[in-house]
């Protein structure tokens, strides 16, 4: 039917012009710093998107995020992933509801040292409730200044639907801020983030003397919006390089005594 | 007199029957205030209730509220802030504008006066008002001033704008408006003598009694404040001028036994004081005597303490006609900014303070501030906050009638010196994504309030939750640097803190050993590694008894690899018998 093929055509260039510019790639991407995990996600995670981040331990969940937001702030500043000078990268904005913080603690200036990220970077928002923190949220995606923006809604959040979320992604495709959904629960909630991951802890490689290690993190891809294969990896965060690595049982210091292989493997999986 | 005003307002009861104000003292009800019907059948403060019914059978009464007056005096003070920043209460029923510098905006100081005037009277007040040069004088000639014009409900407002001439330009001027004792009046003093003003006394009558009167020896004695010359023609206006009512004696504010003393002595008025020698009076009655009585003749100038602070820049705004729309409100903010801009641009400096208040046709008052992080003149960014603001009240706007002033203070400013743009490189685009994220977060500021925005601060402590804190982000501070950590190891400090600390059941195998398994939130976590303890002295010396509980902080891992901070609160055996343990912590 070549009469219909005009209107249709018509129909997909007038589509096309509704469909949001593709700023993805301009926007560039954040890579992780380890290998594997860069290849499998084909780079890194996308700049100008919306990540997000269930938490199956929220200390893990926060530091995983804060690991990614201070490696985006870091590249976003146009240096190395290092910080090799004490100049200050660009700012890192952290809103989060006033429950969050009654109930899995604040975060902790010392302890942001200790994973490599300048306290002085960070910019807490409290918000009072979940509306205000998402408004906000929107509010700051919209700032290109910004190294990094995350939002940390309390709980289920209700309020945070597929529209409110599709606003966020909107507010961070236009200003190429790499934006992280930091959220306290898991499950299947309607969003229109570019990838979804739970993030869990995984036992360290243990120290001399069966001293805890470095901060190990199970690392669950759930979704990619890009149609990457969902994955689970283990990874261990290494403060001095601020870069990701993978866990491998070969390179530790001691034999592990108390937690057998097969019971590791079965817990990571 | 403020009372009954207030109850009237309140009630819009019948003015025209006797009404006292009572409360119980000393075990009896007695008089707290008259209006001004009872205080013509010859009621007073200070009487009994039941004698003042012996005298006045009908006598309204209502219970005293001093609380509710002092709300009204605070609302009127609001009010009277679109004349002048600096207005200072005067307890219980006055009020002290220092008007200096703000005849300006309406040519003369009779305009202002006869202006406030009439907003005063329309509003239902009965007043005095005096003004003077000195505050204290001030305050004498409208609480002790004797006869003067009267303002109140039964005067057409607008009447002394008919006294225009009565008023000399002074350099600096005070207005004292009690809202006071003897019946609404309205005394405008030093310059003027304005006479009665009640219906059967009109402003022409007054000027051709004036000459009389001063030649019955009502011109000022007093050498303190030697009359000028006069010339021809010019007599009666500068006689008006330097006219100043005899004051009694109870103008100084003495106590009993002097006020006594000096009746005794046979000084009644102020001017028998002024010609005596200060030196023998001041041994009689006492230095405070001479100083007060400085005060009064206006020889010695204390400022008024403004009841806000007065701010470092302000513009105002009068419209003709009310207006009620937010966005003509916003306009006129925007020009008012303009004039901000230009005057900060002189001044090179910048507001980090700006409050806008809005003066609504029937006396409220309401006030808009923002804060800005970084000094600012920029009117355009004023715009976006105040608009902002608006939006984010939780009651809106109530226009009402409308406003009909409007200013804009800048209450706080900062050296701000016109910025250089740079070029490409050299750290100019840095400066300006530092800005951009200022205006940002002053944005959210004006929103969420300035103190969500929290930043971290070091804490200069080895106590883990003092050794770091939160501080608003656009609050000055000095930052102590931050300490590293030691590379290669693993994270000593947890990410995630709780404050307070929550407290764990734990099972250890010895008393001052590992944790070997612990409770925390109704969950059991077998501790697989550990490492510690990292001991934690107390601050013993901010103790009196110079003790405090040690404690052992433990880096555990449990079997699903989580880690935790937990320390044992005192030392077994030597500090606690039994010593509890907390969980302080989370580790990634």
């Amino acid at each position: 039917m070549p009469e219909s093929i005009r209107p249709l055509m018509l129909l997909k260039r007038r589509l096309e012009q509704l469909e949001r510019p593709r700023s993805v790639q301009s926007a560039g991407t954040v890579p992780l710093g380890c290998d594997a995990l860069d290849a499998r996600l084909g780079g890194g995670l996308a700049r100008g998107a919306l990540h997000e981040i269930c938490a199956v331990d929220p200390a893990c969940a926060s530091g995983f995020t804060l690991m990614l937001a201070a490696r985006a702030a870091c590249t976003a500043a146009g240096a190395k992933p290092i910080l090799p000078k004490p100049i200050l990268p660009k700012p890192i904005l952290w809103v989060r509801e006033d429950k969050g913080e009654r109930m899995n603690g604040g975060l902790y200036a010392p302890g942001l040292i200790e994973l490599g990220v300048n306290p002085d970077q960070i910019i807490l928002i409290n918000a009072p409730d979940t509306l205000a923190a998402l408004r906000v949220g929107a509010d700051i995606l919209g700032c290109m200044a910004l190294g990094a923006a995350v939002i940390e809604p309390f709980g289920v959040a209700k309020a945070l639907d597929l529209t409110a979320s599709r606003r966020l992604v909107l507010a961070a495709e236009k200003s190429g801020v790499a934006a992280f959904l930091l959220r306290g629960v898991e499950g299947s909630m309607a969003s229109a983030a570019a990838t979804r991951w739970s993030v869990a802890a995984a036992p360290s490689q243990h120290l001399l003397g069966q001293a805890p290690g470095h901060p190990a993190l199970t690392l669950d891809l759930l979704r990619h919006r890009g149609g990457i294969a969902p994955f689970q990896m283990t990874m261990e965060w290494d403060r001095d390089e601020q870069s990701f690595r993978q866990l491998s049982s070969s390179e530790a210091a001691l034999p592990r005594a108390v937690l057998p292989d097969a019971l590791r493997g079965q817990m990571a999986a | 007199m403020l009372c009954a005003d207030r109850w009237l307002l309140d009630s819009q009861r019948d003015a025209t029957l006797p009404l006292v104000f009572i409360q119980k003292h000393q075990g009896a009800m007695r008089i707290m205030a008259v209006n001004e019907v009872a205080l013509a059948l010859g009621l007073a403060p200070g009487l009994m209730l039941a004698d003042a019914r012996a005298r006045v059978p009908d006598l309204a009464t209502a219970p005293h509220d001093p609380a509710a007056d002092a709300v009204l005096l605070g609302d009127i003070a609001d009010d009277l802030d679109r004349y002048t920043p600096m207005v200072a209460l005067d307890p219980p029923d006055g009020l002290i504008l220092d008007i200096t510098g703000c005849e300006r905006l309406w040519e003369m100081e009779s305009h202002l006066v006869s202006d406030l005037a009439a907003r005063l009277a329309h509003h239902g007040f009965t007043l005095r008002l005096a003004l003077a040069e000195t505050p204290d004088r001030a305050r004498a000639l409208a609480r002790h001033g004797g006869e003067m014009l009267r303002v109140g409900r039964r005067t057409p407002p607008g009447m002394l704008n008919e006294e225009r001439a009565g008023y000399s330009a002074l350099g600096k001027s005070h207005l004292e408006c009690p809202v006071g004792n003897p019946p609404l009046r309205g005394e405008v003093a030093r310059a003027p003598f304005l006479g009665r003003a009640t219906e059967e006394c009109h402003s022409l009558q007054k000027r051709r009694q004036i000459p009389e009167r001063l030649l019955k020896g009502g011109y000022p004695s007093d050498p303190f404040q030697g009359p000028p010359p006069l010339r021809g023609e010019d007599f009666a206006t500068h006689a008006i001028a330097l006219y100043t009512p005899p004051l009694p004696i109870a103008a100084l504010d003495l106590d009993d036994a002097r006020a006594t003393a000096l009746r005794r002595a046979g000084l009644s008025t102020i001017e028998d004081l002024a010609s005596r020698p200060r030196a023998a009076l001041a041994a009689r009655f006492g230095r405070k005597l001479v100083d007060k009585l400085a005060c009064v003749l206006g020889e010695q100038d204390i400022r008024i303490t403004p009841r806000r602070t007065a701010p470092a820049l302000f513009f105002t705004r009068r419209f003709a006609e009310p207006i009620a729309h937010s966005d003509r409100v916003l306009a006129a903010m925007r020009a008012l900014a303009e004039e901000a801009r230009t005057a900060l641009l002189e001044r090179g400096e910048g507001g980090r303070r700006f409050t806008l208040s809005l003066f609504r046709s029937d006396g409220e008052t309401h006030r808009l501030t923002i804060e800005t992080g970084a000094p600012t003149r920029d009117p355009a960014l004023l715009d976006r906050l105040f608009r902002e603001r608006i939006d984010a009240l939780h009651d809106p706007l109530d226009p009402g009638f409308g406003y009909d002033a409007l200013r804009l203070d800048v209450a706080i400013t900062e050296p701000l010196e016109a910025a250089q743009i740079g070029l490409v490189g050299d750290g100019a685009g840095e400066v300006a994504q530092q800005q951009v994220v200022t205006a940002l977060l002053d944005r959210i500021g004006v929103r969420l309030g300035q103190n969500r925005i929290r930043r971290m601060m070091s804490g200069n402590s080895h106590i883990p939750e003092l050794a770091a804190f939160t501080t608003a982000a656009n609050a000055p501070a000095l930052p102590l640097p931050w300490s590293s950590a030691e590379p290669g190891e693993p994270p000593l400090r947890p990410l995630h803190l709780f404050d307070p600390p929550h407290r764990v059941e734990v099972i250890a195998e010895v008393p001052d050993g590992p944790p070997r398994r612990f409770r925390w939130r109704r969950q059991m976590h077998d501790v697989v590694a550990h490492e510690g303890p990292e001991r934690i002295a107390s601050e013993w010396w901010r103790r009196r008894d110079m003790r405090g509980l040690t404690r052992d902080y433990f880096r555990v891992e449990d079997s699903k690899g989580r880690r935790f901070w937990l320390f044992r609160h005192g030392l077994y055996g030597a500090e606690k018998a039994s010593p509890d343990w907390y969980l302080h912590g989370l580790f990634v």
